[in-house]
């Protein structure tokens, strides 16, 4: 209270932010509303506004109203029977029916050319149709499961081709600067190829089928997973490191007795990370051909079955949600 | 003095500095003119003030730091970047950190120890032999402490029990020369007596040869069969603990000893010196180089006096 003006002046705490700051903070302003207008921000509120007046009555219809409520009525209420015409089925056994599944009569109309005429007629007749009431959720879960088989195994190549990776790009642990320049070319190479982009390739020289889907996701991994890995053991605490290096002890050995223990919390969660993206990516991979319920959801998107497009991304909802759970189950244990 | 035929080379000191210059890459000059000679199983303390290059001179034991010039030899071997791969696994180090891996276990961390004697692929799978299964546990035992504690991780543990974990690491293949680099600068003064008693205890029994720097004085006198005291990277004082007088105290740490040795304590345990280089730094910037030489030629005539008879009399 009583020090001098001088000293205070010594002392003086000023506010943690000056001119320069505004500047870029006007500067990051100008930038986001240029880019803002080249992506059609502006279009987007104004479409979204409209949306939530004619939602609440304040307006009669909108456009992105109506598009929502087809979605919606197209896809709900989800396809979870299966129908087949019971003479589309070859060696069928009426006295073994698959589980649940009977046997129904339908009419069925068919419009037909009569070749006598040449006049259209309408052809009344009845079919036999193998009803199974949960037939075609089976038959998506059983696609799901062939997904969740794809991202299994796409993190587990990846984590194959990823330590190996990892040693050789981090800068500390590298044998020397060709292989860390080849690691790191390579870690960035793997990762800035998307997985529907090499996967639309591989399925080329795989064929059709999870082959390709595996590999696509494994190597798109393995590049994010590899630069993480490394730049973890960059970043570990030197200390143990360097009492193992005081007693002679070899890189490999160093790595694993005084690196490893320290960063295997995050490995554990980058791995579920990937785990998760593989499982997500997987159902949209199949859109490519290969494998897993995308191709599904591809097939009965281009024939129009917007009811069984439904189930499916009800399905991929619960399993990413159930997914989610889990990992944060484990994560909190072992993190 | 020195033999150089086979039969006694098991006779040739510990450790031997001739001549031995280290500076850093920036320009200081960390050691100067280190000539010394540790004679197998003597318990030899470093002391001097931070930054005098007591850190440099144990890590130029074991090749964490290069000889500028000068070398040093490990029982008759000269330390050679060919030489250090066999010569290392035989020395061992303490740390003021303890540097742990604090989430894995005691018996994990006291068998990383036994890694260098260890095949590549064992260590791996962390499937270390049954004798070094066996001695890890003997010498937790030895250490102060319980089966209880092998499994446990080490963050878990007091300091004094980390550092106690530390020493057990350092002893896993019998190393012939042990450097303790302020191994109790982290450690309240209770646990600091009790460490040192175990460092000293354990290699008396092994006939270790231990190179241990310390700030605290009083543990020096009690500790060491012999004190070397460096001063501004020069050896300043050499010789029996007995010899090791207040004045002597006084030129090494300065004129006003007391409380530069108490401040830098302080400051050793707040900010866990380890950036030798900026102290080294410091100290020149703060003292020129002509004052601190005239302090410190003065001394070393006297102690190489002493010097001489603390080699004689502590083999014995």
């Amino acid at each position: 209270m009583s020090g001098s003006p001088a000293a205070l002046k010594e002392w003086e705490l000023r506010p943690p932010y000056n001119a320069r700051m505004v500047i870029y903070a006007a500067l990051v302003l100008a930038l986001l509303v240029y880019t803002g207008s080249r992506v059609e921000i502006g279009r987007m509120l104004h479409l979204g506004g409209e949306a939530a007046m004619s939602a609440v009555g304040l307006r009669e219809e909108s456009q992105v109203g109506s598009g929502l409520t087809k979605i919606a009525t197209s896809l709900f209420p989800i396809v979870i029977a299966e129908r087949t015409p019971v003479s589309r089925i070859e060696n069928f056994d009426r006295n073994h029916l698959p589980w649940l599944a009977h046997v129904e009569t339908e009419a069925h109309t068919e419009q037909r050319l009569n070749p006598d005429t040449l006049q259209m007629e309408e052809r009344h007749e009845t079919r036999e149709v193998l009803v199974e009431p949960v037939g075609y959720l089976m038959h998506v879960l059983r696609k799901m499961l062939e997904t969740l088989e794809l991202g299994l195994w796409g993190t587990v190549i990846a984590i194959l081709f990823s330590v190996p990776l990892a040693f050789f790009s981090a800068r500390n642990y590298s044998p020397n600067r060709a292989t860390y320049a080849l690691a790191r070319g390579a870690v960035s190479l793997f990762r800035s190829v998307p997985e529907l982009i090499s996967a639309l390739f591989l399925v080329l020289a795989f064929g059709f089928g999870p082959i390709a889907g595996v590999l696509a996701l494994g190597i798109h991994a393995a590049g994010f997973l590899g630069k993480f890995y490394a730049e973890d053991i960059e970043n570990a605490d030197d200390k143990p490191q360097e009492a193992m290096r005081a007693i002679g002890a070899n890189k490999v050995k160093t790595l694993w007795t005084a690196v490893i223990p320290q960063v295997i919390p995050q490995y554990i969660a980058y791995t579920l990370y990937i785990l998760d993206r593989n499982v997500r990516m997987a159902t949209v991979i199949g859109i490519v051909g290969a494998g897993g319920i995308g191709q599904e959801l591809k097939g009965r998107y281009d024939i129009y079955n917007y009811g069984h497009v439904g189930t499916i991304l009800v399905i991929i909802f619960l399993t990413v949600f159930a997914l989610d759970q889990i990992s944060a189950r484990v994560r909190a244990r072992y993190v | 003095m020195l033999t150089t035929d086979n039969s006694s080379r098991s006779e040739a000191p510990a450790i031997e500095f001739r001549d031995l210059d280290v500076r850093f890459a920036d320009g200081t000059q960390a050691l100067r003119d280190v000539r010394l000679s540790v004679p197998r199983g003597q318990f030899c303390v470093v002391l001097g003030p931070s930054g005098a290059g007591k850190s440099t001179l144990l890590r130029a034991v074991n090749g964490l730091v290069t000889a500028g010039r000068g070398r040093v030899e490990i029982a008759g071997t000269e330390l050679t970047t060919r030489t250090l791969r066999t010569l290392r696994p035989r020395m061992a180090m303490i740390h003021q950190q303890f540097n742990l891996v604090t989430r894995a276990s005691v018996a994990a961390n006291v068998l990383s120890g036994a890694s260098p004697a260890v095949p590549t692929w064992r260590v791996l799978l962390q499937w270390y032999p049954k004798h070094f299964r066996d001695k890890a546990c003997e010498l937790l035992a030895d250490v102060g402490l319980e089966s209880k504690h092998l499994q446990r991780r080490v963050s878990t543990l007091s300091g004094g029990q980390q550092q106690r974990v530390g020493i057990a690491r350092a002893f896993m293949l019998d190393p012939i020369v042990m450097l303790a680099d302020e191994p109790v600068a982290s450690l309240d003064p209770r646990i600091s007596r009790e460490t040192l008693e175990l460092l000293k205890r354990e290699s008396q029994q092994r006939r270790t040869t231990v190179l241990c720097s310390l700030h605290q004085i009083d543990l020096a006198r009690e500790f060491g069969d012999r004190i070397i005291a460096l001063r501004q990277g020069v050896v300043a004082f050499d010789g029996a603990p007995g010899a090791f007088t207040d004045s002597v105290v006084d030129r090494v740490y300065g004129t006003d000893a007391t409380r530069t040795g108490r401040l830098t304590r302080v400051q050793a345990e707040n900010a866990g010196v380890t950036a030798t280089r900026a102290v080294v730094a410091d100290a020149t910037m703060a003292e020129p180089r002509k004052a601190a030489d005239a302090v410190t030629t003065e001394p070393r005539k006297a102690a190489d006096a002493v010097t001489t008879e603390a080699r004689t009399g502590a083999v014995a």
